[in-house]
């Protein structure tokens, strides 16, 4: 499946960030790379079967703990 | 840069689409059994004044979405913590619709196809329609939205052989408070979520519009979920439907004309498939805008992708199962969304209101020195 999310990431990197660096378009070039970067580090992390925590379960026992459900 | 424009139709059926959503496929106050109807009513009711205060912002500031609206109402810091807050509320919105959909193919289609697969197809088709903008998608959404309705047309006429009205019995069985429940439920998911529209409706062609666009596409959107989900429970009865996990699909799927024409899902996952294909679109294109107005980028398109694959991955460990993303949807998600649909959006109309006025005093009281 890395493979897969691989190839994809690589697209885009051909296909948007390149046209940015060629262009010297360096403020959404960093942007890119910064968001980018987080995105590839989860997806190999997910990839490799690392718990990665769910923002989910924190705003669930935040809520819970607020509104008092059980 | 030109300015991209949509019209008031496509406004609207975008805004269908978008309630319809994820919402169509999951089904709505289901917990509510049958009194479910009146809680889509009570919800569809309550969403029409939440809606005019998102119209009321919208025109207040025409042309503007709600980054720049916080911005010229708050400045620059607090504005840009408020939109970092909704940035991440769409980022999540939309992971949740597009695990939504993988679940939705995976336990319905292709079961033993990674989640992550149904993610990366949707996912970049998404991010693909965002790049090419808001014009592109308002298109796309006028061409598709009559195959939706003909297919519901056409479905719901054939399951009225399946229609008994006693699966509206017993009325109010279970007490006001859970119908007033299930309407909260309902309001949250999806009427108040139409809060993204305050990021996309800025590209309608009259600023004036907003009002008329966006009521009109609530009742549209919310008279086609009542009608869907009264068919569900006058096909399926109450018990069976809050059994099951896609309430539509189930129904369609029981559909016999003759002993040719069955099997009619697979055009409802189709349709399930445009809709959510819109919602997450949209969810996409709010915080990718929210993203390039928080750093001042001349052209949101840019960082589409790399958000959009951030949504996708999130999306891929968001929930270890389809269960809990449904129990989380029914317990969590109405309070979590709350201040993001009403609250923030309340407080900014009042101090924009105020505002406002204060301004228009003082050039009152600047001008009366200059006349006498």
């Amino acid at each position: 499946m890395l493979i897969l999310w691989g190839i994809i990431y690589l697209i885009f990197i051909f296909v948007d960030l390149i046209p940015l660096f060629k262009k010297k378009n360096w403020k959404p070039f960093w942007i890119y790379i910064v968001i980018l970067t987080c995105a590839f580090a989860l997806t190999v992390a997910f990839s490799f079967n690392i718990k990665i925590p769910s923002p989910s379960y924190p705003i669930e026992v935040f809520i819970k703990y607020l509104v008092g459900l059980s | 840069m030109r300015k991209e424009v949509i019209t008031s139709k496509q406004g609207i059926i975008l805004i269908v689409m978008f309630i319809l959503g994820s919402s169509l496929m999951i089904g709505l106050a289901t917990e509510v059994k049958q009194d479910a109807w009146l809680a889509l009513l009570i919800a569809i009711a309550a969403a029409i004044p939440i809606i005019f205060v998102y119209a009321r912002l919208l025109t207040m500031y025409p042309g503007k979405d709600l980054y720049e609206i916080v911005e010229d109402i708050y400045g620059s810091v607090i504005g840009k913590i408020i939109s970092v807050v909704y940035i991440f509320y769409f980022i999540h919105l939309g992971a949740l619709v597009l695990n939504n959909f993988s679940d939705f193919i995976k336990i319905r289609g292709l079961k033993e196809t990674p989640d992550a697969l149904t993610v990366i197809f949707m996912g970049v088709l998404c991010i693909w329609v965002v790049k090419e903008g808001v014009e592109v998608l308002g298109r796309w959404a006028q061409f598709v939205f009559p195959i939706i309705v003909l297919v519901f047309a056409f479905l719901s006429a054939f399951s009225s052989q399946l229609i008994d009205f006693s699966n509206l019995k017993p009325f109010m069985y279970n007490g006001f408070y859970s119908v007033f429940k299930g309407a909260f439920f309902a309001f949250s998911f999806p009427f108040a979520e139409t809060v993204v529209f305050l990021m996309v409706l800025s590209h309608l062609k009259e600023a004036k519009s907003s009002y008329k666009v966006l009521t009109v596409g609530l009742l549209i959107g919310g008279g086609m979920i009542l009608l869907i989900s009264l068919r569900n429970l006058l096909v399926l009865g109450a018990e069976y439907e809050s059994s099951v996990n896609f309430v539509t699909y189930e129904a369609v799927s029981l559909i016999k004309v003759g002993d040719f024409l069955q099997r009619f899902e697979a055009f409802v996952s189709v349709v399930f498939l445009f809709t959510g294909f819109v919602k997450i679109s949209i969810c996409l294109l709010a915080a990718s805008k929210g993203v390039g107005k928080l750093f001042n980028l001349k052209d949101y398109k840019k960082i589409v992708a790399p958000i959009g694959l951030l949504m996708m991955i999130t999306s891929c460990f968001l929930f270890d199962d389809y269960a809990s993303l449904i129990e989380w949807g029914a317990t969590v998600y109405s309070y979590y969304a709350l201040p993001f649909q009403i609250i923030l959006p309340i407080i900014i109309l009042i101090t924009a209101e105020t505002k406002t006025r204060l301004v228009k005093k003082k050039n009152n009281i600047q001008q009366l020195p200059q006349k006498s």
